[in-house]
């Protein structure tokens, strides 16, 4: 009997040492040969696997069409260019032991989210390791004299808070403004209330709710009371789904403005059946055509959904399958290609890179955008490359009352 | 290094839960929470000029304060509940941080420049904190603590931290003061979670909310759990575990063609799924590398008696064995006076007046819920009577709640049920009832240097516990695991434990239950042992011709009320005894009508 009871334990003590043999060959597997040029993506895998996805396919895919050309030239020899996705689940510490890893691995460059952004500076400095935000907007970290080697290629909050500000001052809101308390949600608060100041917009009521809040109803009534005439939120997008749901569902057809997660296909998913709960919704996002036309942006997007498949989003419009356009996964995309650049003028990783990509070297970016830093500036994405969109259905497109919007086109999202 | 120096700092905070879990049997799931205090603390505090060893130090001290605080309010719980209230703290430390950015700095969290340097401006000194620095930093701490726990472990510390793992209300009996050790272990646990914290934070320049979610809680407490119980090479084995499992994970995916990103969440859960299970097998095997090391011997179940083994200890420290402490012959060593106990309603005792002195036997009778037992509870302290005062040796006693006190003060008490201290030998359980005589203070402390004082109170205690085993005609099972005792002995055993604490007067609750008709001859001869020895025996029992081989003196409560008292020969004479009680018994004995 007692054989019997221990007998489960032997397969479990030899998939224990199994285990434990595999991670010698980890080790081994995840040593970078000599010639390789590598790109450290330290990405949220684990815990906003949406952003971690569009940042670690925009790299992988600029590393595969850098290598099928040849890979990155410098030094006197070509250069495969490798891809090391690292997860940080969220936390500072996890992307500092990413940074050092970086360090150790003599990257390229190390491409993070955000989370982290003003910790890791104390290592990428030393090692003059440039590393590049590619998704959080907070005005909080970047600093040319305080963060040299920190970069962000990624629409940054205050000028799409300013626009949105001049955008809607036209209108005389009300504004019931709503954050979250995430990072994301706090730099968001911090920069749309100069922007309202300075338009001289109301705000009426103002509540951060919990970024797990499953109800925001609360916040939402409170707003209608105060006399709201435009709900505001800037917060993860299931707070968005939340307000939006809390709204329409007593019946408050009040316009509701978010900021660039709205597009998040989550808020879709969450309201799949009520798609009449878009109608004056709006976002506003960095745009994703540029001045010279979609054709930049429609071949990344074949070579993308060549490569991945087309992001369905897992609703239907008009009887076809929604897709979410590959926009954001380009910043990491155009991270890879602008370093790539950098490189073969600088010749070498380190010190010669990071002086390099201060103002010697400017790329085209994935929808045509010039993609490039000065020497005194850290932001990659144009104050006036900001839009608004608004939805149609499930799916959005630029809107029709704004300049700088109006001329954009339409992004098909329907196959 | 870094991440090497990470795993040491986290192997501290295990360390720390070692303490409540592995060797106090508490479950604790909320060390993260004392992390976090110490991360934050010492960065908040570093902000704002404190020097960092200063800092870390004063991050340690609120962390210990806010442990101690903690085990205030969940001590008391046990199991599940336990475990599920210290959840509870871990998930409001985390809520507090995600909602408070003044305190955490947000997502971002709150940084600290990187490395980090210690500035002596007095001495003139600067020493940078380089990886290899935490490193060393965090070895020597860890060392340091794999001594404590080894050695501490062997001394005063571990028999009362086996007490309160394998039988805390048995403990309590025995006069080691349950909730103050489980309040102590923690703070020190809280402290060291905090040291941990703040290494983990200094090292990486950054603390934020997502570092110390209730994962690191639970995390930390798995690796406690895959190291085993009680031993100081578990948390290293543990966290050492965890930190290879998600690397193995990795290596399995690769193996497998999988995506590591993908498949590290569901293949960590597997692999940790497959330690825990190994656990048992890998334990018992390193528990057999670490017994067979030069110096080392392993028992299992507990702390080590010296090695010169109880008979040699008792033969060598004969001398210097205390007898039953302020026994004076005849002189009374416990009096219950008006004592008066209701139970929802219920009169379970009504002005009962009893006393016990010293030398006799003095037998409690009377029909089942005539109140015996709680006459016992009542003088033991774990039950407070509605009016009425207890003395022990004509002193006011210490206030009742708990019997640890009453222990020190002189009353010892066997419950009525076989009760054991899990299966630590038998002297080992005598051992830790002879802890209630140490009267050294820090003999803890004292013990991990091994001081003339420690040496001292050791050899007692080993005299004591022989002396013990000796009145109970059980030297010769001193080694043996109490559970393969036959049931006599283990009743005896009680008796052994009680006797060790030194109390004067011992209350006995049924001792012969179960016992045959030889078993019951040698439970007579231990009584009179320890009447001879000055002590003073209450004793609950049924047995009436048990009663009347050792009885001086019985009492017969009936309903809460004394109804007799005098010699066996009396009580037997007594009409209102026949009565309530007796009738039946004497009508065997005495070939009488119960009730004429």
């Amino acid at each position: 009997m007692s054989q019997l009871l221990r007998m489960p334990r032997i397969p479990a003590t030899a998939a224990l040492t199994l285990s434990l043999a595999a991670t010698g060959l980890v080790a081994c597997s995840s040593t970078p040969r000599g010639d390789d040029v590598t790109f450290v993506v330290s990405a949220p895998v684990s815990t906003s696997p949406w952003i971690a996805e569009f940042e670690r396919n925009g790299a992988e895919l600029a590393a595969a069409q850098l290598n099928a050309a040849g890979g990155v030239t410098f030094g006197g020899h070509a250069h495969h260019v490798r891809i090391d996705v690292r997860d940080n689940g969220g936390s500072p510490q996890q992307v500092v032991a990413d940074a050092r890893a970086a360090v150790s691995e003599h990257a390229a460059a190390l491409i993070i989210d955000g989370v982290g952004a003003k910790a890791v500076a104390d290592v990428t400095d030393p090692a003059h390791l440039p590393v590049f935000v590619v998704f959080d907007g907070g005005a909080s970290f970047i600093d040319a004299k305080e963060r040299p080697t920190l970069f962000r290629l990624a629409p940054a909050d205050q000028p799409m808070t300013l626009r949105l500000a001049d955008y809607l001052a036209a209108q005389h809101p009300k504004i019931g403004l709503i954050t979250d308390d995430t990072g994301f949600g706090t730099d968001g608060a911090a920069s749309l209330r100069p922007a309202f100041a300075r338009d001289k917009i109301a705000v009426v009521s103002q509540s951060t709710v919990p970024a797990s809040a499953a109800d925001v109803s609360t916040q939402v009534l409170a707003a209608r009371r105060a006399g709201a005439t435009t709900l505001l939120v800037w917060a993860g997008a299931p707070i968005v789904a939340a307000v939006i749901q809390a709204a329409r569902s007593t019946g408050w057809n009040v316009p509701v403005w978010a900021g660039p997660s709205g597009e998040d296909p989550l808020v879709r998913q969450r309201l799949a059946t009520h798609v009449n709960w878009f109608d004056n919704v709006g976002f506003v996002s960095f745009r994703i055509t540029a001045e010279v036309g979609p054709k930049p942006f429609a071949a990344y997007r074949k070579a993308y959904e060549q490569k991945y498949g087309a992001d369905k989003i897992g609703v239907k419009q008009g009887g076809k399958d929604v897709v979410q356009p590959p926009d954001w996964s380009m910043f990491s995309y155009d991270t890879v290609k602008l370093v790539a650049a950098a490189l073969a003028k600088a010749g070498d990783v380190g010190a010669p890179l990071l002086s390099t990509l201060e103002g010697k070297v400017v790329i085209t970016g994935a929808n045509g955008d010039e993609r490039g830093y000065l020497a005194s500036t850290r932001e990659g994405v144009s104050p006036d490359d900001m839009y608004f969109a608004r939805f149609h259905g499930f799916t959005f497109a630029p809107a029709t009352d704004d300049l700088l919007s109006q001329n954009l086109p339409a992004v098909p999202q329907t196959e | 290094m870094n991440t090497f120096a990470n795993d040491l700092y986290l192997l501290v905070a295990a360390f720390g839960l070692a303490l409540p879990v592995s060797y106090a049997g508490l479950p604790v799931l909320g060390q993260g929470a004392f992390v976090a205090v110490g991360a934050f603390g010492t960065l908040m505090l570093a902000v704002h000029g404190v020097p960092l060893l200063v800092a870390v130090l004063c991050a340690s001290a609120m962390a210990a304060i806010a442990g101690y605080v903690l085990g205030f309010a969940t001590t008391r719980l046990a199991g599940a509940s336990l475990a599920l209230g210290t959840w509870g703290v871990a998930w409001l430390a985390y809520v507090v941080l995600v909602q408070f950015p003044s305190v955490s700095g947000g997502s971002q969290g709150r940084t600290h420049t990187t490395p980090a340097r210690l500035v002596s401006p007095s001495l003139g000194v600067v020493v940078t904190l380089h990886a290899w620095v935490h490193v060393l930093a965090a070895a020597v701490i860890c060392a340091a603590l794999a001594f404590v726990l080894w050695r501490g472990g062997r001394g005063p510390w571990g028999l009362d931290w086996a007490a309160l793992r394998t039988g805390p209300v048995l403990a309590d009996s025995l006069g080691v003061p349950v909730q103050r050790r489980r309040r102590a272990l923690l703070a020190a646990s809280a402290a060291l979670g905090a040291v941990g914290g703040a290494g983990t934070a200094l090292l990486a320049g950054v603390a934020a909310p997502a570092d110390y979610s209730p994962l690191l809680s639970l995390q930390l407490f798995v690796a406690v759990l895959i190291g085993g119980t009680a031993t100081w090479w578990g948390p290293a084995i543990g966290v050492g575990l965890l930190a290879a499992v998600p690397s193995a994970a990795d290596g399995l995916a690769n193996a497998f063609s999988i995506d590591p990103l993908r498949a590290r969440g569901v293949l960590t859960a597997v692999l940790l799924v497959a330690a825990l299970a190994a656990r048992e097998p890998v334990t018992r095997l390193l528990q057999r590398v670490v017994a067979s090391l030069p110096g080392h011997s392993f028992r299992v179940g507990g702390p080590l008696l010296p090695d010169q083994g109880v008979a040699g200890a008792y033969r060598s420290a004969r001398g210097e064995q205390r007898g039953p402490t302020d026994a004076n012959e005849g002189g009374v060593l416990l009096a219950l006076t008006g004592v008066a106990v209701r139970y929802a309603g219920v009169q379970a005792l009504a002005g009962v007046d009893i006393d016990l002195r010293a030398g006799e036997v003095h037998a409690l009778v009377g029909p089942n819920g005539s109140g015996k037992s709680t006459v016992l509870r009542v003088a033991s302290g774990v039950l407070t009577p509605a009016a009425g005062r207890v003395s022990i040796n004509d002193r006011p006693v210490p206030a009742p709640g708990a019997a640890a006190r009453r222990v020190v003060a002189g009353v010892a008490r066997t419950l009525q049920r076989t009760a054991l201290l899990g299966t630590l030998p038998t002297a080992t359980q005598c051992a830790i009832g002879a802890r209630a005589q140490d009267r050294e203070p820090f003999l803890g402390v004292r013990h991990l240097v091994a001081t003339p004082v420690a040496r001292d109170a050791q050899r007692r205690r080993d005299a004591i516990t022989a002396g013990a085993l000796e009145l109970t005609g059980l030297t010769g099972e001193s080694d043996l695991a109490a559970d393969r005792l036959d049931s006599a002995s283990q009743r005896l055993l009680q008796i052994a434990r009680a006797v060790a604490t030194g109390a004067p007067a011992v209350l006995l609750d049924e001792p012969a239950a179960g016992m045959s008709a030889g078993q019951r001859r040698r439970l007579v001869g231990t009584l009179r042992s320890l009447t001879d020895s000055g002590r003073g025996v209450l004793l609950v029992e049924h047995d009436m011709s048990l009663i009347g081989q050792v009885a001086d003196r019985v009492t017969v409560l009936d309903a809460g009320r004394v109804i007799a008292s005098g010699t066996y020969a009396e009580i037997q004479r007594d009409p209102a005894v026949r009565r309530a009680y007796l009738g039946e018994v004497l009508d065997a004995d005495a070939q009488e009508p119960a009730h004429s």
